[in-house]
């Protein structure tokens, strides 16, 4: 039986980086195959040009036994080749069933056909197992849900090769299983699903096939029943480096830093509170944790530290200039994604001036310095910002904040999110390098739990208790997340 | 006292129709994405075009039909500026009020020989509303403009083109992904702005007078964006704001007689829009895309 899908001699640069070369690429019907590599290894772009959204400098694509000159998404989609990007591409203000239907709704004489729609919608929502009705709007929708969304959309238009540019990457467990769920259900109806991601032990969950991506050239294919996680991440990254030392035991003796004392955050026309009685205090030289699904009050701590919000009740002990930040959402509050890496270290280091004016050789050296430091790769103190993948820009954020000195506190929110692994070990190595006191808020409690010297858990804004390492097992940390008792 | 109170739900029903019209077209463009001041400039050339129509052919009706043509085609003036050649929007639409206010001062001259008002031509069918004692006409488009909210609320929430107008305004991007072109949808929208702007311009000129003046706008174009903030890019409620801003003018006539200066009930329909934003804690949110590409 032949590929559903075959790239073959897939080679395309962007300006002088050659970011594939010459790939080949079959993805078999009815199957899942999952597609790894760094970030930057190529991943992105090459399904992208299966996808028909990025042009190819040479190469053939083959759908369902027959050659296309893919330039257009429009023309994959009619070949029944379809993308669901990480950043979904769907409207808020449409319904679930406008989105799904968006430029080909079912209509009589241009007016749509609200029942046949609804139909149709829900009977893909149920196969998808996506509990919603077909004229919610849109923005009520949570991150997974969408996602459902937009491949209802796809199998809308009739699409049987779906590929999915690292859909897990802001999902919690339970949202991926769901997620691994009602793909293998696709898959055994016959699509061939392509899984873009970085996080091995997944394609181990779903995958049957793997292909290694990295600097752009195809590294190798092996089927999951005959490889083990070892062996793909060398294929990755040639190499892991060894992690340097954790940092020395306990530290009762240093006094504490406060930073919260019984803050209460009562959000502008809401009644209930989004933080309670919150008190936090970090440690020098110590990782102090705060752990919790996304929403219970982590923005808040956050916006609290960084003087962007006061608190309704309680106080805030540090002032904004006294903490270096790392902000959760790296391109919306990170950075200016229009700037370049040296503004954007102007931006952050008030100090790198002479008189009123901006001292652009300075910002340029401490750029080349982060940049170097981090290894953020591919860039320059005149590279855009916003040009940077994610991995990249989370380093040089890092790096930005560990540039400047004297701030006794580093809160970092979600360093690691949605990057890959190499990025995030460097990254990790990093942080528990720093000397001050770190607080480290994530939703991600694998990397709390390696990180953190103490953890305290936040659910629907109030403390559940603070606990040492190594105190509770992972198991009551989840729990507490979750509502549940220890 | 029936009779006055008659008389001013009249009189706020007429002050309303044409910023329903004018709203109803900044509605469509910006739902679409494309920020529209360019309101005003429409609305008079479809008032001049109503009357220069009417008075070459005697006929109002004619008249109206000249004015959508003639405000239609001016929108895709705008259209050619903003979607093709990408000029800034909020330039390009001032640039526009101005272009309709040189022309239609200078085919006045040009066509009659007189500097601002042109000479009176015969007015639209109008409806006789008898109620006692009370007699009084009211032209056929302000229950036209009504219709018309109808028909945009329809359009905008149950056709193909409604759907692909709404999303062109929210993320255009979305679309081109399904293989709808935004530009060409955008075209439509500012299509039907010039036609909604031209049928208010027509009322002002052939329906409510029945000369064009070049002041005959009067502003009405900026207040109708008032409006359609007010009612946050929303058919319906739209057409209540500029309900409400309709009553305010009536009210603010009535003032007069109490000695109120004139200036004061002038300023009324942008006090009222202000108190309305924030005294009730109005939130507003454009289409996500207006503006963008």
């Amino acid at each position: 039986m032949p590929p559903a899908l075959e790239l073959r001699g897939i080679t395309k640069r962007f300006g002088n980086i050659l970011a594939l070369d010459n790939v080949d690429f079959s993805v078999p019907a009815g199957s899942v195959t999952a597609l790894v590599g760094e970030n930057g290894a190529g991943k992105t772009t090459l399904v992208g040009i299966a996808a028909g959204a990025v042009r190819p400098d040479s190469g053939e694509i083959n759908a369902g036994g027959e050659t296309l000159a893919l330039s257009r998404p429009l023309d994959a989609l009619s070949r029944g080749v379809g993308l669901v990007y990480q950043h979904t591409r769907l409207v808020d203000d449409l319904s679930c069933a406008e989105n799904v239907a968006l430029g080909v709704p079912p209509s009589r004489c241009g007016i749509i056909s609200r029942d046949k729609l609804s139909e149709k919608v829900s009977q893909l929502f149920d196969r998808l197992r996506l509990d919603r009705g077909p004229d919610e709007l849109l923005a009520s929708l949570t991150l997974p849900e969408r996602q459902k969304v937009e491949i209802a959309r796809l199998l809308y238009r009739g699409v049987k090769i779906l590929l999915l540019d690292e859909p897990t990457a802001l999902l919690l467990p339970q949202e991926t299983e769901e997620l691994f769920t009602v793909l293998r259900e696709e898959a055994s109806r016959g699509a061939a699903i392509v899984f873009v991601t970085h996080r091995l032990e997944e394609v181990f969950k779903i995958a049957e096939r793997i292909v290694v991506l990295r600097a752009g050239c195809k590294v190798g294919q092996r089927k999951v029943s005959e490889t083990t996680p070892d062996e793909i991440a060398v294929m990755m990254v040639g190499e892991v480096e060894a992690e340097p030392r954790l940092k020395a035991g306990l530290f009762e003796e240093e006094m504490p830093i406060p930073l919260l004392e019984n803050a209460t955050v009562i959000r502008r026309g809401e009644r209930v509170a989004r933080l309670k009685d919150f008190t936090l205090e970090v440690f020098p030289g110590a990782i102090h944790g705060v752990a919790g699904v996304a929403g219970n009050g982590q923005d808040e701590i956050f916006d609290l530290l960084a003087g962007v919000i006061s608190p309704s009740r309680g106080r805030v002990m540090v002032k904004p200039g006294e903490i270096a930040r790392v902000p959760g959402d790296r391109f919306r509050q990170g950075g200016i994604p229009d700037f370049t890496l040296s503004e954007n270290v102007e931006l952050a280091h008030g100090d790198i001036r002479s008189g009123f004016i901006l001292n652009r050789a300075g910002a340029a050296l401490v750029a080349k310095k982060v940049i170097g430091d981090l290894d953020v790769k591919n860039a320059g103190p005149e590279t855009l910002y916003g040009s940077l993948s994610g991995g990249n820009a989370q380093k040089f954020l890092v790096g930005r904040e560990l540039a400047k000195h004297g701030t006794p506190v580093t809160c970092l929110f979600n360093p690691t999110r949605g990057i890959d692994f190499a990025s995030r070990a460097y990254l990790h190595s990093r942080i528990r390098a720093i000397s001050g006191a770190v607080l480290l808020i994530s939703y991600d409690l694998e990397e709390l739990l390696e990180l953190s010297d103490t953890i305290t858990v936040l659910y629907r804004g109030e403390s559940r208790g603070t606990f040492a390492r190594g105190e509770i097992p992972r198991q009551s940390l989840a729990s507490l997340m979750t509502g549940g008792g220890a | 006292m029936t009779a006055v109170i008659l008389g001013l739900i009249l009189g706020a029903l007429a002050g309303a129709t044409p910023l329903i019209f004018a709203a109803l077209g900044g509605l469509c463009s910006e739902r679409a994405g494309v920020i529209n001041l360019a309101l005003e400039g429409f609305m008079l050339v479809g008032a001049f075009g109503a009357v220069l129509v009417t008075y070459v052919t005697g006929s109002p009706l004619a008249g109206l039909i000249g004015a959508v043509i003639a405000a239609a085609v001016f929108a895709l003036v705008y259209a050619f500026l903003c979607l093709d050649l990408r000029a800034d929007q909020i330039v390009a639409g001032i640039v526009m009020n101005l272009l309709a206010a040189g022309i239609c001062a200078f085919l006045v001259k040009r066509i009659w020989n007189i500097s601002q008002n042109s000479p009176p031509v015969e007015k639209l069918f109008s409806i006789p509303i008898a109620f006692g004692d009370f007699r009084r006409e009211i032209s056929i488009l302000v229950p036209v403009a009504f219709v018309a909210v109808i028909v945009v609320w329809f359009i905008l929430r149950r056709t193909v083109f409604g759907l692909n107008l709404r999303a062109a305004g929210e993320d255009p991007s979305a679309l081109v992904a399904t293989g709808v072109s935004p530009r060409r949808v955008r075209y439509f929208a500012l299509l039907c702005s010039g036609i909604l702007c031209g049928l208010g311009g027509a009322f002002l000129s052939i329906g409510y007078l029945n000369q064009f003046m070049t002041t005959i706008t009067h502003g009405r174009g900026f207040i109708a964006i008032a409006a359609l903030i007010m009612g946050n890019w929303r058919p319906v409620r739209t057409a209540a704001a500029c309900l409400l801003i309709g009553a305010a003018y009536e009210a603010g006539y009535a003032l007069t007689g109490f000695g109120v200066p004139e200036e004061v009930w002038r300023m009324l329909p942008y006090v009222l829009t202000i108190v309305v934003l924030c005294v009730f804690n109005i939130a507003v949110r454009p289409p996500r895309a207006l503006g963008r590409f």
